[in-house]
Protein backbone atom coordinates (compact mmCIF):
# COMPACT_ATOMS: atom_id res chain seq x y z
CA UNK A 1 0.00 0.00 0.00
CA UNK A 2 2.92 2.52 1.15
CA UNK A 3 3.91 4.09 -2.22
CA UNK A 4 7.46 5.02 -0.64
CA UNK A 5 10.67 2.93 -1.37
CA UNK A 6 14.33 3.79 -1.00
CA UNK A 7 14.31 3.37 -5.29
CA UNK A 8 11.97 6.33 -5.90
CA UNK A 9 12.92 9.70 -7.39
CA UNK A 10 13.92 12.02 -4.72
CA UNK A 11 13.84 15.60 -3.61
CA UNK A 12 15.28 18.16 -1.39
CA UNK A 13 13.51 20.84 -0.06
CA UNK A 14 15.73 23.81 1.93
CA UNK A 15 14.24 25.79 4.26
CA UNK A 16 14.62 30.01 4.90
CA UNK A 17 17.14 28.80 8.31
CA UNK A 18 18.68 26.51 5.69
CA UNK A 19 17.83 23.17 6.95
CA UNK A 20 17.36 20.27 4.17
CA UNK A 21 14.55 17.65 3.79
CA UNK A 22 14.82 15.28 1.62
CA UNK A 23 11.53 13.28 0.49
CA UNK A 24 9.98 11.63 -2.20
CA UNK A 25 9.13 13.28 -5.32
CA UNK A 26 5.53 11.65 -4.90
CA UNK A 27 5.28 13.67 -1.78
CA UNK A 28 6.37 16.67 -2.90
CA UNK A 29 3.61 16.16 -5.92
CA UNK A 30 1.10 16.92 -2.95
CA UNK A 31 2.25 21.06 -3.60
CA UNK A 32 0.97 21.83 -7.21
CA UNK A 33 3.57 24.78 -7.18
CA UNK A 34 6.41 22.10 -6.54
CA UNK A 35 4.53 19.87 -9.12
CA UNK A 36 4.37 22.45 -11.75
CA UNK A 37 8.33 23.05 -11.08
CA UNK A 38 9.48 19.74 -11.68
CA UNK A 39 7.08 19.41 -15.02
CA UNK A 40 8.79 22.67 -16.42
CA UNK A 41 11.98 20.76 -15.53
CA UNK A 42 13.25 23.63 -13.22
CA UNK A 43 13.65 21.34 -10.50
CA UNK A 44 16.98 21.22 -9.60
CA UNK A 45 18.33 18.76 -7.11
CA UNK A 46 17.54 20.96 -4.22
CA UNK A 47 14.72 23.33 -3.96
CA UNK A 48 14.90 26.58 -1.95
CA UNK A 49 12.14 27.86 -0.12
CA UNK A 50 13.33 30.79 1.39
CA UNK A 51 10.50 32.45 3.34
CA UNK A 52 9.39 28.94 5.03
CA UNK A 53 11.33 28.21 8.19
CA UNK A 54 12.19 24.68 9.18
CA UNK A 55 9.37 24.23 12.04
CA UNK A 56 6.84 25.13 9.08
CA UNK A 57 8.13 22.83 7.04
CA UNK A 58 8.50 20.10 8.80
CA UNK A 59 4.92 20.02 9.55
CA UNK A 60 3.80 20.73 6.02
CA UNK A 61 6.14 17.79 5.20
CA UNK A 62 4.53 15.60 7.55
CA UNK A 63 1.04 16.68 6.15
CA UNK A 64 2.02 15.82 2.56
CA UNK A 65 3.34 12.22 3.53
CA UNK A 66 -0.28 11.28 5.29
CA UNK A 67 -1.84 12.49 2.31
CA UNK A 68 0.04 11.17 -0.33
CA UNK A 69 0.02 7.85 1.32
CA UNK A 70 -3.56 7.64 1.68
CA UNK A 71 -5.68 6.65 -1.54
CA UNK A 72 -7.07 9.54 -3.42
CA UNK A 73 -11.28 10.13 -3.47
CA UNK A 74 -10.70 10.79 -6.76
CA UNK A 75 -9.31 7.41 -7.91
CA UNK A 76 -11.88 5.39 -7.19
CA UNK A 77 -15.25 6.01 -6.07
CA UNK A 78 -14.93 2.67 -3.18
CA UNK A 79 -12.13 3.52 -0.82
CA UNK A 80 -12.78 1.83 2.06
CA UNK A 81 -14.14 4.33 4.87
CA UNK A 82 -11.45 3.29 7.49
CA UNK A 83 -9.07 5.05 5.64
CA UNK A 84 -11.27 8.42 5.12
CA UNK A 85 -11.60 8.75 9.03
CA UNK A 86 -8.05 7.76 9.88
CA UNK A 87 -6.78 10.86 7.63
CA UNK A 88 -9.48 12.69 9.34
CA UNK A 89 -8.43 11.89 12.60
CA UNK A 90 -4.65 13.11 11.31
CA UNK A 91 -6.15 16.35 10.42
CA UNK A 92 -7.43 16.85 13.58
CA UNK A 93 -4.80 16.00 14.87
CA UNK A 94 -2.27 17.93 12.82
CA UNK A 95 -4.48 21.31 13.49
CA UNK A 96 -3.69 20.95 16.96
CA UNK A 97 -0.99 23.39 17.41
CA UNK A 98 -0.56 27.26 18.44
CA UNK A 99 -2.41 30.46 16.31
CA UNK A 100 1.09 31.15 15.28
CA UNK A 101 2.38 28.29 13.70
CA UNK A 102 -1.21 27.59 12.17
CA UNK A 103 -0.96 30.76 10.59
CA UNK A 104 2.56 30.27 9.15
CA UNK A 105 1.69 26.96 7.99
CA UNK A 106 -1.36 28.38 6.23
CA UNK A 107 1.20 31.21 3.89
CA UNK A 108 3.59 28.06 3.26
CA UNK A 109 0.31 26.17 2.25
CA UNK A 110 -0.68 28.84 0.44
CA UNK A 111 2.62 29.46 -1.45
CA UNK A 112 3.34 26.28 -2.42
CA UNK A 113 -0.29 25.59 -3.53
CA UNK A 114 -1.48 22.74 -1.22
CA UNK A 115 -5.07 22.99 -1.63
CA UNK A 116 -6.19 20.77 0.99
CA UNK A 117 -3.96 22.26 3.69
CA UNK A 118 -4.79 25.44 3.22
CA UNK A 119 -8.56 24.48 3.30
CA UNK A 120 -7.88 22.29 6.95
CA UNK A 121 -6.07 25.59 8.23
CA UNK A 122 -8.93 28.17 6.98
CA UNK A 123 -11.34 25.90 8.81
CA UNK A 124 -9.10 25.55 12.04
CA UNK A 125 -8.55 29.35 12.05
CA UNK A 126 -12.46 30.24 11.51
CA UNK A 127 -13.54 27.28 14.57
CA UNK A 128 -10.75 28.92 16.48
CA UNK A 129 -11.82 32.84 15.79
CA UNK A 130 -15.96 32.06 15.43
CA UNK A 131 -16.86 33.34 18.92
CA UNK A 132 -13.96 36.20 19.64
CA UNK A 133 -14.49 40.23 19.79
CA UNK A 134 -13.01 42.53 17.28
CA UNK A 135 -10.41 43.47 19.12
CA UNK A 136 -8.87 39.79 20.31
CA UNK A 137 -9.41 39.18 16.30
CA UNK A 138 -6.84 42.01 15.81
CA UNK A 139 -4.60 40.71 18.26
CA UNK A 140 -4.57 37.00 16.77
CA UNK A 141 -4.54 37.93 13.30
CA UNK A 142 -1.98 40.53 13.72
CA UNK A 143 -4.12 43.53 11.92
CA UNK A 144 -2.73 46.16 10.34
CA UNK A 145 -3.17 48.85 12.76
CA UNK A 146 -3.49 51.24 9.88
CA UNK A 147 -6.43 49.28 8.31
CA UNK A 148 -8.57 50.17 11.23
CA UNK A 149 -11.95 51.83 10.88
CA UNK A 150 -12.40 55.48 11.96
CA UNK A 151 -13.73 55.59 15.89
CA UNK A 152 -16.71 56.63 13.77
CA UNK A 153 -17.22 54.02 11.61
CA UNK A 154 -16.55 51.64 14.12
CA UNK A 155 -19.40 52.56 16.31
CA UNK A 156 -21.79 52.79 13.56
CA UNK A 157 -20.65 49.46 12.34
CA UNK A 158 -21.42 48.65 15.65
CA UNK A 159 -24.63 49.66 16.20
CA UNK A 160 -25.63 48.57 12.48
CA UNK A 161 -24.46 44.95 13.80
CA UNK A 162 -25.31 45.04 17.59
CA UNK A 163 -27.29 41.78 17.51
CA UNK A 164 -24.28 39.78 16.91
CA UNK A 165 -22.34 41.66 19.69
CA UNK A 166 -24.40 39.65 22.81
CA UNK B 1 4.34 37.29 11.22
CA UNK B 2 3.50 38.18 7.70
CA UNK B 3 -0.43 39.63 6.89
CA UNK B 4 -2.47 36.68 5.55
CA UNK B 5 -3.24 37.49 1.86
CA UNK B 6 -7.12 38.30 0.90
CA UNK B 7 -7.80 35.36 -0.55
CA UNK B 8 -7.14 33.45 2.27
CA UNK B 9 -9.04 36.50 4.46
CA UNK B 10 -12.05 35.16 2.42
CA UNK B 11 -11.67 31.68 2.66
CA UNK B 12 -11.75 32.31 6.38
CA UNK B 13 -14.19 34.56 6.68
CA UNK B 14 -16.55 32.18 4.31
CA UNK B 15 -16.46 29.35 6.90
CA UNK B 16 -17.83 31.68 9.78
CA UNK B 17 -21.46 31.70 10.97
CA UNK B 18 -23.30 35.44 9.90
CA UNK B 19 -23.35 35.76 13.60
CA UNK B 20 -19.28 36.38 13.75
CA UNK B 21 -19.48 38.08 10.38
CA UNK B 22 -21.68 40.56 11.58
CA UNK B 23 -19.38 41.21 14.53
CA UNK B 24 -16.17 41.34 12.45
CA UNK B 25 -17.16 44.01 9.83
CA UNK B 26 -15.22 46.11 12.27
CA UNK B 27 -12.25 44.14 12.98
CA UNK B 28 -10.47 46.32 9.66
CA UNK B 29 -11.79 48.31 6.78
CA UNK B 30 -10.05 45.08 4.66
CA UNK B 31 -12.47 42.65 6.41
CA UNK B 32 -15.48 45.10 6.30
CA UNK B 33 -15.18 45.53 2.78
CA UNK B 34 -14.54 41.64 2.29
CA UNK B 35 -18.03 41.21 4.08
CA UNK B 36 -19.78 43.75 2.30
CA UNK B 37 -18.85 42.52 -0.78
CA UNK B 38 -22.06 40.77 -2.79
CA UNK B 39 -19.95 38.23 -4.56
CA UNK B 40 -18.56 36.84 -1.07
CA UNK B 41 -22.31 36.41 0.09
CA UNK B 42 -22.73 34.01 -2.63
CA UNK B 43 -19.15 32.10 -1.54
CA UNK B 44 -20.51 32.24 2.14
CA UNK B 45 -23.87 30.97 0.59
CA UNK B 46 -22.24 27.88 -0.66
CA UNK B 47 -20.36 27.13 2.39
CA UNK B 48 -23.67 26.61 3.60
CA UNK B 49 -22.64 27.80 7.50
CA UNK B 50 -25.69 26.47 9.96
CA UNK B 51 -26.59 29.99 11.40
CA UNK B 52 -28.92 30.12 14.56
CA UNK B 53 -32.80 30.97 13.91
CA UNK B 54 -33.88 34.59 15.93
CA UNK B 55 -37.17 34.43 17.01
CA UNK B 56 -38.53 37.88 16.29
CA UNK B 57 -41.70 39.57 16.13
CA UNK B 58 -42.72 42.66 13.89
CA UNK B 59 -44.36 45.34 15.59
CA UNK B 60 -45.90 48.30 14.07
CA UNK B 61 -47.85 49.98 17.00
CA UNK B 62 -46.84 53.87 15.52
CA UNK B 63 -47.96 55.69 12.85
CA UNK B 64 -45.07 55.74 10.40
CA UNK B 65 -42.54 53.41 11.88
CA UNK B 66 -41.95 49.78 12.09
CA UNK B 67 -40.03 47.94 14.61
CA UNK B 68 -38.46 44.33 14.33
CA UNK B 69 -37.49 43.07 18.07
CA UNK B 70 -35.70 39.88 18.83
CA UNK B 71 -36.12 37.64 21.56
CA UNK B 72 -33.55 36.19 23.90
CA UNK B 73 -33.73 33.22 25.79
CA UNK B 74 -33.53 34.56 29.47
CA UNK B 75 -33.95 31.18 31.43
CA UNK B 76 -34.16 27.78 29.92
CA UNK B 77 -35.15 24.74 32.17
CA UNK B 78 -36.61 20.99 32.19
CA UNK B 79 -40.30 21.83 30.50
CA UNK B 80 -40.39 25.79 30.12
CA UNK B 81 -37.93 28.28 28.04
CA UNK B 82 -38.63 32.00 29.05
CA UNK B 83 -38.33 34.84 26.31
CA UNK B 84 -37.93 38.04 26.75
CA UNK B 85 -38.24 41.17 24.21
CA UNK B 86 -34.70 42.93 23.81
CA UNK B 87 -35.42 46.61 24.77
CA UNK B 88 -33.64 48.25 21.90
CA UNK B 89 -34.90 46.83 18.23
CA UNK B 90 -33.20 44.59 16.07
CA UNK B 91 -34.57 47.14 13.23
CA UNK B 92 -36.24 49.97 12.90
CA UNK B 93 -38.11 51.12 9.94
CA UNK B 94 -40.39 53.93 8.31
CA UNK B 95 -43.21 52.26 6.47
CA UNK B 96 -46.99 52.55 6.80
CA UNK B 97 -48.99 50.43 8.93
CA UNK B 98 -47.59 46.87 8.44
CA UNK B 99 -49.10 43.51 9.02
CA UNK B 100 -47.68 41.93 11.94
CA UNK B 101 -46.73 39.23 10.13
CA UNK B 102 -43.50 38.15 8.83
CA UNK B 103 -44.87 36.49 5.18
CA UNK B 104 -41.50 34.70 4.26
CA UNK B 105 -38.05 34.88 3.66
CA UNK B 106 -35.42 33.81 1.35
CA UNK B 107 -31.62 33.72 2.22
CA UNK B 108 -31.83 35.95 5.11
CA UNK B 109 -34.05 38.54 3.85
CA UNK B 110 -37.97 39.11 4.87
CA UNK B 111 -40.69 40.24 3.32
CA UNK B 112 -43.63 41.45 4.95
CA UNK B 113 -47.01 43.09 3.76
CA UNK B 114 -49.36 45.79 4.30
CA UNK B 115 -52.56 45.43 6.31
CA UNK B 116 -54.82 46.73 4.36
CA UNK B 117 -55.51 47.40 0.65
CA UNK B 118 -55.24 51.36 -0.48
CA UNK B 119 -58.31 51.42 -3.03
CA UNK B 120 -58.45 54.57 -4.89
CA UNK B 121 -60.08 54.87 -8.13
CA UNK B 122 -60.74 51.38 -8.31
CA UNK B 123 -56.73 50.83 -8.74
CA UNK B 124 -56.39 47.85 -6.00
CA UNK B 125 -52.77 48.42 -4.57
CA UNK B 126 -50.63 45.37 -2.73
CA UNK B 127 -47.46 46.92 -1.23
CA UNK B 128 -44.91 44.52 -0.50
CA UNK B 129 -42.03 45.58 1.89
CA UNK B 130 -38.71 43.39 1.86
CA UNK B 131 -35.82 43.43 4.49
CA UNK B 132 -32.80 42.59 5.22
CA UNK B 133 -33.13 42.88 9.21
CA UNK B 134 -28.71 41.88 9.32
CA UNK B 135 -28.16 45.27 7.30
CA UNK B 136 -30.69 47.52 8.65
CA UNK B 137 -32.43 48.04 4.86
CA UNK B 138 -35.73 47.75 4.07
CA UNK B 139 -36.79 47.69 0.17
CA UNK B 140 -40.25 49.14 -0.78
CA UNK B 141 -41.35 47.02 -3.94
CA UNK B 142 -43.68 49.02 -6.49
CA UNK B 143 -47.33 48.54 -6.12
CA UNK B 144 -49.29 45.77 -8.75
CA UNK B 145 -51.34 48.50 -10.08
CA UNK B 146 -54.88 46.44 -11.78
CA UNK B 147 -58.11 47.80 -12.87
CA UNK B 148 -60.67 45.77 -11.48
CA UNK B 149 -64.22 46.56 -11.18
CA UNK B 150 -66.25 46.36 -8.23
CA UNK B 151 -67.52 42.45 -9.24
CA UNK B 152 -63.94 41.57 -9.18
CA UNK B 153 -61.92 40.43 -6.40
CA UNK B 154 -58.66 39.58 -6.02
CA UNK B 155 -56.35 36.89 -4.27
CA UNK B 156 -52.79 36.27 -4.34
CA UNK B 157 -49.82 34.33 -3.59
CA UNK B 158 -46.69 35.20 -3.10
CA UNK B 159 -42.56 34.29 -3.01
CA UNK B 160 -39.46 34.91 -2.21
CA UNK B 161 -36.89 33.61 -4.10
CA UNK B 162 -33.12 33.76 -5.53
CA UNK B 163 -32.19 33.25 -9.08
CA UNK B 164 -27.93 32.16 -8.53
CA UNK B 165 -27.62 31.90 -12.36
CA UNK B 166 -27.91 36.47 -11.89
CA UNK B 167 -27.34 36.40 -8.58
CA UNK B 168 -30.88 38.95 -8.16
CA UNK B 169 -33.99 38.17 -6.01
CA UNK B 170 -36.96 37.70 -7.47
CA UNK B 171 -40.42 38.61 -5.90
CA UNK B 172 -43.21 36.07 -7.10
CA UNK B 173 -46.97 36.86 -7.18
CA UNK B 174 -49.66 34.90 -8.67
CA UNK B 175 -52.86 36.77 -8.55
CA UNK B 176 -56.33 35.38 -9.15
CA UNK B 177 -58.63 37.33 -10.58
CA UNK B 178 -62.46 36.14 -9.72
CA UNK B 179 -65.67 37.57 -10.65
CA UNK B 180 -68.48 38.15 -7.85
CA UNK B 181 -71.91 37.09 -8.33
CA UNK B 182 -74.39 38.87 -6.79
CA UNK B 183 -74.57 36.35 -3.45
CA UNK B 184 -70.92 37.35 -3.25
CA UNK B 185 -70.18 33.41 -3.50
CA UNK B 186 -67.30 32.77 -5.94
CA UNK B 187 -68.21 31.52 -9.59
CA UNK B 188 -65.86 29.81 -11.49
CA UNK B 189 -64.73 32.58 -13.95
CA UNK B 190 -60.73 32.63 -12.90
CA UNK B 191 -58.29 34.40 -14.43
CA UNK B 192 -54.61 33.97 -12.66
CA UNK B 193 -51.57 35.67 -13.74
CA UNK B 194 -48.14 35.05 -12.63
CA UNK B 195 -46.32 38.75 -11.60
CA UNK B 196 -42.54 39.23 -11.41
CA UNK B 197 -40.73 41.73 -9.52
CA UNK B 198 -37.02 41.66 -9.89
CA UNK B 199 -35.28 43.28 -6.49
CA UNK B 200 -33.81 46.82 -7.43
CA UNK B 201 -35.67 47.31 -10.67
CA UNK B 202 -38.51 49.31 -10.58
CA UNK B 203 -41.54 47.11 -11.88
CA UNK B 204 -43.34 43.75 -12.70
CA UNK B 205 -43.59 42.00 -15.52
CA UNK B 206 -46.27 39.21 -16.21
CA UNK B 207 -45.01 36.20 -17.36
CA UNK B 208 -46.77 33.78 -19.33
CA UNK B 209 -46.28 30.82 -17.31
CA UNK B 210 -49.26 29.97 -14.63
CA UNK B 211 -49.41 26.92 -11.77
CA UNK B 212 -50.69 24.30 -13.02
CA UNK B 213 -53.73 24.60 -10.62
CA UNK B 214 -54.06 26.85 -7.98
CA UNK B 215 -51.50 27.92 -5.05
CA UNK B 216 -52.30 28.95 -1.56
CA UNK B 217 -50.14 30.41 0.81
CA UNK B 218 -47.45 31.99 0.87
CA UNK B 219 -43.77 30.53 -0.60
CA UNK B 220 -40.89 28.21 0.53
CA UNK B 221 -38.07 28.46 -0.80
CA UNK B 222 -35.33 26.39 -0.85
CA UNK B 223 -32.50 24.92 -3.45
CA UNK B 224 -33.59 27.53 -6.07
CA UNK B 225 -37.29 26.87 -6.21
CA UNK B 226 -40.31 28.16 -4.21
CA UNK B 227 -43.12 26.03 -3.08
CA UNK B 228 -46.78 26.32 -2.08
CA UNK B 229 -49.55 23.98 -1.61
CA UNK B 230 -51.85 23.38 -4.06
CA UNK B 231 -55.72 25.18 -2.78
CA UNK B 232 -57.18 28.84 -2.89
CA UNK B 233 -58.75 29.38 0.48
CA UNK B 234 -55.39 31.67 1.57
CA UNK B 235 -55.05 29.30 4.61
CA UNK B 236 -51.77 28.46 5.91
CA UNK B 237 -52.95 25.51 7.52
CA UNK B 238 -54.89 23.31 5.20
CA UNK B 239 -57.55 20.07 6.59
CA UNK B 240 -58.85 17.01 4.88
CA UNK B 241 -60.24 13.71 5.70
CA UNK B 242 -58.40 11.03 4.36
CA UNK B 243 -61.25 8.62 3.78
CA UNK B 244 -63.43 11.48 1.78
CA UNK B 245 -63.01 12.36 -2.20
CA UNK B 246 -60.40 15.17 -2.32
CA UNK B 247 -61.54 18.86 -3.04
CA UNK B 248 -59.21 19.07 -5.76
CA UNK B 249 -57.28 15.94 -7.86
CA UNK B 250 -54.22 18.05 -6.70
CA UNK B 251 -55.06 18.48 -3.42
CA UNK B 252 -52.27 18.36 -0.67
CA UNK B 253 -49.81 18.03 -3.29
CA UNK B 254 -46.51 20.67 -3.89
CA UNK B 255 -46.80 23.31 -6.94
CA UNK B 256 -43.00 24.14 -7.05
CA UNK B 257 -41.49 27.34 -9.41
CA UNK B 258 -37.92 27.44 -10.62
CA UNK B 259 -36.68 31.03 -9.68
CA UNK B 260 -33.94 30.90 -12.66
CA UNK B 261 -35.90 28.86 -15.29
CA UNK B 262 -39.62 30.92 -14.38
CA UNK B 263 -41.13 27.66 -14.70
CA UNK B 264 -44.14 25.82 -13.10
CA UNK B 265 -43.87 22.32 -11.97
CA UNK B 266 -45.73 19.46 -9.52
CA UNK B 267 -44.17 17.58 -7.10
CA UNK B 268 -46.45 14.46 -5.02
CA UNK B 269 -47.34 14.97 -1.48
CA UNK B 270 -45.69 12.29 1.17
CA UNK B 271 -47.78 9.86 2.15
CA UNK B 272 -49.50 10.30 5.26
CA UNK B 273 -48.91 6.93 7.75
CA UNK B 274 -52.44 7.61 9.39
CA UNK B 275 -55.83 7.92 8.42
CA UNK B 276 -58.84 10.73 9.27
CA UNK B 277 -58.81 14.11 9.57
CA UNK B 278 -55.33 15.19 8.22
CA UNK B 279 -53.97 19.10 8.73
CA UNK B 280 -51.18 19.90 6.24
CA UNK B 281 -48.66 22.97 5.78
CA UNK B 282 -45.59 23.75 4.18
CA UNK B 283 -42.50 25.09 6.42
CA UNK B 284 -39.14 26.10 6.12
CA UNK B 285 -37.02 23.26 7.74
CA UNK B 286 -33.23 24.68 7.94
CA UNK B 287 -33.16 25.84 4.13
CA UNK B 288 -35.40 23.06 2.95
CA UNK B 289 -38.72 22.46 2.23
CA UNK B 290 -41.09 20.71 5.28
CA UNK B 291 -44.52 19.47 5.15
CA UNK B 292 -46.27 18.62 8.13
CA UNK B 293 -48.93 16.57 8.88
CA UNK B 294 -50.79 16.52 11.80
CA UNK B 295 -53.52 13.85 12.81
CA UNK B 296 -55.52 15.35 15.03
CA UNK B 297 -57.49 12.03 16.14
CA UNK B 298 -53.91 10.13 16.94
CA UNK B 299 -52.67 13.47 18.22
CA UNK B 300 -49.76 13.49 16.17
CA UNK B 301 -47.25 14.91 14.43
CA UNK B 302 -44.93 14.42 11.44
CA UNK B 303 -42.67 16.39 9.44
CA UNK B 304 -41.41 15.20 6.20
CA UNK B 305 -38.49 17.02 4.60
CA UNK B 306 -37.76 17.28 0.83
CA UNK B 307 -34.35 15.95 -0.13
CA UNK B 308 -33.15 15.19 -3.73
CA UNK B 309 -37.14 14.96 -4.40
CA UNK B 310 -38.01 12.33 -1.93
CA UNK B 311 -40.10 12.97 1.14
CA UNK B 312 -37.81 12.60 4.15
CA UNK B 313 -39.37 12.04 7.44
CA UNK B 314 -37.14 14.78 9.82
CA UNK B 315 -39.33 14.09 13.15
CA UNK B 316 -42.54 12.24 14.42
CA UNK B 317 -44.32 13.11 17.55
CA UNK B 318 -47.12 12.63 19.75
CA UNK B 319 -48.81 15.40 21.16
CA UNK B 320 -48.29 14.58 25.67
CA UNK B 321 -48.77 17.02 28.32
CA UNK B 322 -48.09 20.15 28.29
CA UNK B 323 -49.36 19.86 24.51
CA UNK B 324 -52.65 20.97 25.78
CA UNK B 325 -55.38 18.49 22.84
CA UNK B 326 -55.22 20.79 20.05
CA UNK B 327 -54.69 21.18 16.78
CA UNK B 328 -51.07 21.68 16.51
CA UNK B 329 -49.43 24.17 13.94
CA UNK B 330 -45.85 24.08 13.17
CA UNK B 331 -43.93 27.68 12.93
CA UNK B 332 -40.79 26.17 11.65
CA UNK B 333 -37.46 25.41 13.48
CA UNK B 334 -36.16 26.51 16.74
CA UNK B 335 -32.44 25.74 16.38
CA UNK B 336 -30.12 24.69 14.32
CA UNK B 337 -30.38 21.48 15.67
CA UNK B 338 -33.22 21.02 13.80
CA UNK B 339 -35.93 21.17 17.05
CA UNK B 340 -39.31 21.78 15.64
CA UNK B 341 -41.17 25.29 16.96
CA UNK B 342 -45.19 24.78 17.11
CA UNK B 343 -47.97 26.53 18.59
CA UNK B 344 -51.77 26.03 19.69
CA UNK B 345 -54.56 27.60 20.20
CA UNK B 346 -57.12 26.52 22.29
CA UNK B 347 -57.85 28.77 25.20
CA UNK B 348 -54.93 31.25 24.10
CA UNK B 349 -52.31 31.04 22.18
CA UNK B 350 -48.79 29.01 22.98
CA UNK B 351 -46.16 28.00 22.07
CA UNK B 352 -43.81 24.66 22.33
CA UNK B 353 -41.01 23.12 21.68
CA UNK B 354 -40.15 19.33 20.47
CA UNK B 355 -36.16 18.18 21.10
CA UNK B 356 -35.19 15.77 18.12
CA UNK B 357 -32.43 14.52 20.26
CA UNK B 358 -34.50 13.07 23.65
CA UNK B 359 -38.23 13.92 22.22
CA UNK B 360 -38.42 15.97 25.06
CA UNK B 361 -41.33 19.14 24.88
CA UNK B 362 -40.59 22.52 26.61
CA UNK B 363 -43.15 25.40 26.65
CA UNK B 364 -41.99 28.84 25.42
CA UNK B 365 -43.19 31.63 27.53
CA UNK B 366 -42.43 35.05 26.98
CA UNK B 367 -41.79 37.70 29.51
CA UNK B 368 -44.42 40.42 30.31
CA UNK B 369 -46.09 40.51 26.68
CA UNK B 370 -48.33 37.08 25.81
CA UNK B 371 -49.47 39.01 22.60
CA UNK B 372 -46.56 38.08 21.14
CA UNK B 373 -46.98 34.72 21.02
CA UNK B 374 -49.06 34.76 17.76
CA UNK B 375 -46.31 36.42 15.48
CA UNK B 376 -42.68 34.89 16.66
CA UNK B 377 -41.22 34.24 13.47
CA UNK B 378 -37.99 32.28 13.33
CA UNK B 379 -35.45 34.02 11.30
CA UNK B 380 -32.52 32.88 10.11
CA UNK B 381 -29.76 35.12 9.37
CA UNK B 382 -27.97 33.93 6.31
CA UNK B 383 -27.15 36.85 4.88
CA UNK B 384 -25.20 40.25 5.14
CA UNK B 385 -26.13 41.12 1.27
CA UNK B 386 -27.07 44.63 1.07
CA UNK B 387 -30.60 45.15 -0.75
CA UNK B 388 -28.88 48.36 -2.10
CA UNK B 389 -26.24 46.03 -3.35
CA UNK B 390 -28.42 43.82 -5.02
CA UNK B 391 -29.75 47.61 -6.21
CA UNK B 392 -26.64 48.57 -8.09
CA UNK B 393 -26.05 45.58 -9.81
CA UNK B 394 -29.40 45.54 -11.54
CA UNK B 395 -28.31 49.00 -12.58
CA UNK B 396 -25.21 48.06 -13.96
CA UNK B 397 -26.80 44.96 -15.88
CA UNK B 398 -29.47 46.69 -17.51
Amino acid sequence: MSTSSSSSKKIVLKSADNETFEIDEIVALESQAIKNMIEDECADNVIPLGNIDSKTLSKIIEYCKKHAESPKKDDNADIDEKAVEDLKSFDAEFAKVDMPLIQDILMAANFLNIDNLIGLMCRTIADRIKGKTPEEIRKILNINKNDLLSPEQEAKAREENSWAFD
Amino acid sequence: MTNLPSDVIVDILSRLPIKSLARFRCVSKLWCEHIDDPYFDIIHNKQRVAAEPIPIFLDSDYLNLSRIVRFQIVESKEGSILLEAKKNPFMEFECERMTSLVEGSCNGLIYISHDYVNNVHDNYVYPLVVINPLRNECFKLPPIERHLDYYWEEEMSSGLGFDDSTNTFKMVRVVYKRHLQGNNKLCNSEIPCTMVHVLGTDSWREIPQLPPCAINGEGVYAHGCLHWLVGVDGLDLQCVHTDFPYKHPHCRNVICFDVRKEEFGLIEHPKETRRGFLYYKLVDIQGEVGYVYHYSEDHSTEVWVLKQKKWIIHCQFDQKPPIPEDIIEVVGTWNKDGDILMKTHKGGDRLFVYHLKNGLLDEVNIVKDEDYKDYVYMYSPSSMVSIRGIDIKNACSI
